[in-house]
């Protein structure tokens, strides 16, 4: 095996057809692509949906018997062997780590703030700037999250923005359901770009091509449209036609600005496209509180996501002389350690080289699926990784609190107990959804679910392209890794197809963007830190259909522009 | 005692299987550096019961308690 394939597996040579389209239609390896099988892989995939929708579920208990039934379907149907499927383990719980440090580090910023009275200094001041109920929710729940989306990504502004939104008076399930839908535009080109470098790799394309651009592109406008209907879902949830009516103005401005901005960075700088539109974004709502369109106290009275006598409960507790630009230090401060680090080159280069990874070696199973050696899996880069500036944030913002005696004696002991009291519970459920991923993956059991859609459906098949980005987002949390797992998969299908290849990846990124407002992992951050674990069903049952119909419309554009 | 009373609720015992799954990762991993095989079928089983602890519980020890 040379180096180039066992850098990236799954693949004859980068940039062509990956190594299972090599073999005949029908059989990917040796694993026989038949209904029976296509089932036994959906299995898991079923299984932790009813137990979460149905039976209502946590994902804490749903999550390990999803993975069991991956583990017997691996051992059992797709012959697999325990030490490979130890191996799949081990690798899903070091992938797991990568998330459970974001989780814990971001829970700890939010205890700091929390035992200070940050959060209810943050709610009046917002509420002193915008007097418009609707636009304060917005400012939260659609554009501040979309901030943190920018530059941290991987569940932090669900963890963080779900507290803000309580803050405000939003009811906890709600508080997390709109920081889903306000940061999922971000998901592809925010954290830098790092799931549109994914897409871009796994599909191999190269940086400054037509093929680049286009697909750029089109994963840019299909975002747009999404970012537009994710505003407009938080004002139908905040108040119906009436808050729709509201909103109208602010959310063309807005999402002309993010999903106009993306699509426009999209074809200059993909690194910055998220980011630059999502911090004029954060400053253009606060203009938008100074018009007389949305200067004056508004409200919708009978919200159905407000509960206002908690937050005049809350109100009557907040005796600081703490001002809004204090309570906002450590998320100022995670801004900027997050800019400086990433974006000065030098500094970046050095941190970067401090990389901790395990090597694992080359396991098979018996249909020949070749999970190739690596002799440094998945390495976490400590001193560039958002764990590491969401916890330097926490601690320069505990020790400033503390000095500044808005955090008592006796209350640093206990935000770091707070902390690891709330994160165990996801934490479990993180590496169980993380290990069947991998599980599915390693057996081959991702591959035929994918394969067998393509087979059966032809060009058909493009109407279905953006949800297998969302199903790789749902089953790993990440749009990074729903484009690494199935960039390659959908640019050959497309290519086999004969359709055009930009469209599909554009919608498989945009669908994976689309499929992390019901990803489980990302959900548990939210109900962890809004202390509703255990309602992730719930949360979800609020999301499906708006996320089911937007993916849809995605996939339809994207059939239509194909056959014309 | 503060110790024993986090260790008592669900936070700490799934705690104590987040360790028991971070011994289970490290014996896998040993495992497989040295190709033995019954360090890995020790570690996996491992992880498996750790995983299994909170719907096990949940689900079939505190009903059982309840009747």
């Amino acid at each position: 095996m040379d180096l180039e394939k066992k850098k990236t597996p799954g693949f004859c040579s980068k940039g062509r057809a990956p190594e299972h389209f090599c073999k005949s239609k029908g059989e990917i390896m040796n694993i026989p692509v038949t209904p029976f099988m296509w089932l036994m892989a959906f299995l898991p995939i079923i299984v932790l949906l009813i137990l979460m929708l149905k039976f209502k579920w946590g994902a804490t208990e749903a999550a390990p018997l999803g993975l069991m039934i991956a583990i017997v379907t691996g051992l059992c149907f797709y012959k697999a062997d325990v030490r490979l499927l130890a191996a799949e383990s081990a690798k899903g719980f070091w992938s797991a780590l990568v998330i459970l440090i974001i989780i814990w580090t971001a829970v700890l910023l939010y205890q700091v703030g929390n035992e200070a009275n940050a959060y209810q200094v943050i709610r009046n001041g917002l509420k002193k700037f915008l007097p418009n109920e609707l636009l304060l929710v917005l400012a939260i729940g659609y554009v501040f999250t979309s901030f943190l989306q920018g530059i941290t990504g991987f569940g932090v502004p669900d963890a963080v923005g779900a507290p803000l939104l309580i803050g405000i008076g939003v009811n906890p399930l709600w508080a997390v359901v709109l920081p889903l839908f306000g940061e999922s535009w971000g998901n592809t080109y925010g954290t830098l770009a790092a799931a549109w470098d994914a897409l871009a790799m796994s599909a191999g394309l190269t940086q400054g091509t037509d093929a680049y651009l286009m697909t750029a592109f089109w994963t840019a406008a299909f975002i747009w449209f999404w970012n537009a209907v994710s505003g407009f879902a938080v004002c139908w949830f905040y108040g119906k036609g009436k808050a729709i009516k509201k909103g109208f103005p602010a959310i063309l401005l807005l999402s002309a600005i993010q999903g106009g901005g993306e699509l426009l960075l999209s074809q200059i700088n993909t690194t910055l496209s998220c980011f630059v539109p999502a911090c004029v974004s954060l400053i253009a709502i606060l203009f938008l509180g100074r018009t007389r369109f949305y200067g004056e106290e508004w409200c919708v009275e009978d919200s159905p996501i407000m509960n206002r006598q908690h937050t005049e409960k809350e109100n009557s507790q907040v005796s600081t002389d703490m001002t809004l630009l204090q309570a906002f230090v450590p998320y100022i401060l995670l801004s900027v350690i997050t800019l400086a680090v990433l974006l000065i080159k030098p500094l970046n280069n050095v941190l970067n080289q401090v990389a901790l990874g395990l090597p694992f070696p080359e396991t098979v199973t018996g249909y020949g699926r070749v999970n190739a050696a690596s002799d440094c899996y998945s390495p976490i880069r400590p001193f560039t990784h958002a764990g590491m500036f969401l916890f330097l944030s926490a601690v320069i913002g505990l020790v400033y609190y503390r000095k500044k005696g808005w955090i008592k004696k006796g209350g640093v002991k206990k935000v770091f107990v707070n902390a690891i009291s709330m994160t165990m519970p996801s934490g479990i459920s993180v590496i169980g959804l993380v290990m069947m991923s991998k599980v599915m993956d390693g057996t081959g059991q991702t591959i035929v679910l994918a394969n067998g859609i393509a087979n059966v459906l032809g060009k058909v098949y493009v109407l279905l392209a953006p949800f297998v980005g969302l199903l790789g987002t749902f089953m790993t949390g990440s749009n990074m890794s729903s484009n690494i797992l199935f960039g390659g998969f959908q640019s050959t299908t497309a290519n086999l197809l004969n359709v055009n290849a930009s469209v599909v990846l554009g919608a498989q990124s945009a669908g994976g963007a689309v499929g992390s407002t019901i990803a489980p992992s990302k959900i548990i951050l939210g109900t962890t830190t809004a202390n509703i674990l255990g309602q992730e069903g719930e949360v979800i049952k609020k999301i499906m259909p708006i996320t089911l119909t937007g993916t849809a419309i995605i996939g339809i554009i994207g059939y239509l522009l194909t056959i014309i | 005692m503060e110790q024993n009373g986090f260790f008592q609720t669900k936070a700490g015992r799934l705690t104590i299987a987040f360790l028991v799954i971070a011994v289970a990762f490290v014996l896998i991993v040993t495992g497989l550096q040295s190709d033995g095989n019954g360090l890995c079928t020790v570690g996996f089983l491992m992880i498996v019961a750790a995983m299994l602890y909170s719907p096990v519980k949940v689900y079939l020890i505190d009903r059982l308690y309840r009747k």
